[in-house]
């Protein structure tokens, strides 16, 4: 037995990846952690091809996070409120309540579309952003005792 | 002469500039548009949540799993999906096995609720291939817990590994000579 497998299996955490070989072949297992990994030629080229598609695969990932980051943003709770609690409360409405049914989603639709506009009346203005903070918070506490929120998922971050 | 040569010139930086912002634009679209088109069906409304990100359990065993992405689901429920590069367009044991790891360890780390089912995305190794979604029902910790103690027995010799269940494996395997004079 080689010196890797002579340490205690229990003291170190087995990886997904590494677990996943189980499924492949119980033996390569084995060899692999007696020797170490080991490819044949064509193993190395689909490896290497997959991190390239991995790469991309992340790539694509964020682009479609930035973008939905910037549709998705809760405009006038963010825009009153900043990154808070009731900001977190709205969006959880809106991911956990509205997306839901098409009618909340065609609300949220609607909602994208006015909602920049109002933001720039509340910066232009900031006396106005006074009565709205108190409206949203009113109603995101009330949206914080809602059953349907509590012991919901976090919001996007 | 030499105003308009500048004027000319401050043109042309302009238009390169607005070029480059736009084509910088069009590929992050591009991405985010591809980002959509492999998206299975009923992950259409979820939110794209982590991407690449290491996540470990250490009760009842030590696994330590990074996953491609995970998807909140409107109900808040999380949906992992694990993209793989592969000619043949099906989801292997080791993909199921390997997603319901990352599943504990994305349960043990945040306590978060995880779907019992989680996507492997094949994509051909082509360009311009989209990966296809495969639904895996993924294994139950239980399930999971017993493999790790097979592996464990399997790396202290306390067990006979068992032979692949298809003999293709073999063929593209680096120990196959090794193995078969261990293994005759």
């Amino acid at each position: 037995m080689g010196k890797r497998s002579r340490q205690s299996a229990n003291d170190r955490m087995v990886s997904a990846s590494e677990l996943a070989q189980m499924g492949r072949c119980e033996r390569l297992v084995m060899f692999e952690h007696r020797h170490g990994s080991r490819r044949t030629a064509g193993q190395e080229r689909a490896r290497e091809r997959g991190l390239v598609e991995h790469e991309r695969f992340y790539r694509e990932g964020l682009a479609a996070s930035a973008q939905a980051a910037r549709k998705g943003r809760c405009f006038i709770a963010t825009c009153v409120f900043g990154e808070s609690w009731q900001t977190q409360v709205l969006r959880q409405f809106r991911d956990i309540a509205l997306r839901r049914n098409v009618w909340g989603r065609r609300v949220i639709w609607s909602y994208y579309r006015l909602a920049p506009g109002i933001c720039k009346c509340l910066r232009r203005w900031p006396a106005l952003q006074a009565p709205v903070r108190v409206v949203l918070g009113a109603i995101a506490a009330c949206l914080r005792w809602w059953p349907g929120l509590r012991g919901g998922s976090q919001c996007r971050r | 002469m030499s105003a308009l040569g500048c004027s000319v010139l401050g043109a042309i930086v302009v238009v390169c500039l607005a070029l480059a912002i736009a084509r910088r634009q069009s590929a992050e679209t591009n991405a985010a548009l591809a980002e959509r088109a492999s998206r299975p069906d009923a992950l259409r409304d979820a939110e794209l949540v982590d991407m690449e990100r290491l996540f470990w359990a250490s009760n009842p065993v030590g696994v330590v799993g990074k996953i491609d992405r995970a998807y909140r689901l409107p109900s808040g429920l999380l949906v992992l999906v694990e993209l793989k590069t592969r000619w043949i367009n099906r989801p292997f044991l080791s993909d199921v096995i390997q997603l319901s790891a990352q599943r504990m360890a994305v349960i043990g780390q945040t306590g978060q609720s995880v779907a019992s089912y989680g996507y492997v995305l094949v994509k051909a190794p082509t360009g311009r291939a989209l990966p296809i979604p495969h639904r895996v029902q993924l294994l139950t910790d239980e399930h999971v817990v017993a493999l790790v103690r097979r592996r464990e027995d399997i790396l202290t010799g306390r067990v006979l590994p068992r032979r692949p269940q298809s003999r293709k494996t073999c063929l593209s395997c680096a120990f196959r000579g090794q193995c078969d004079r261990l293994f005759p």
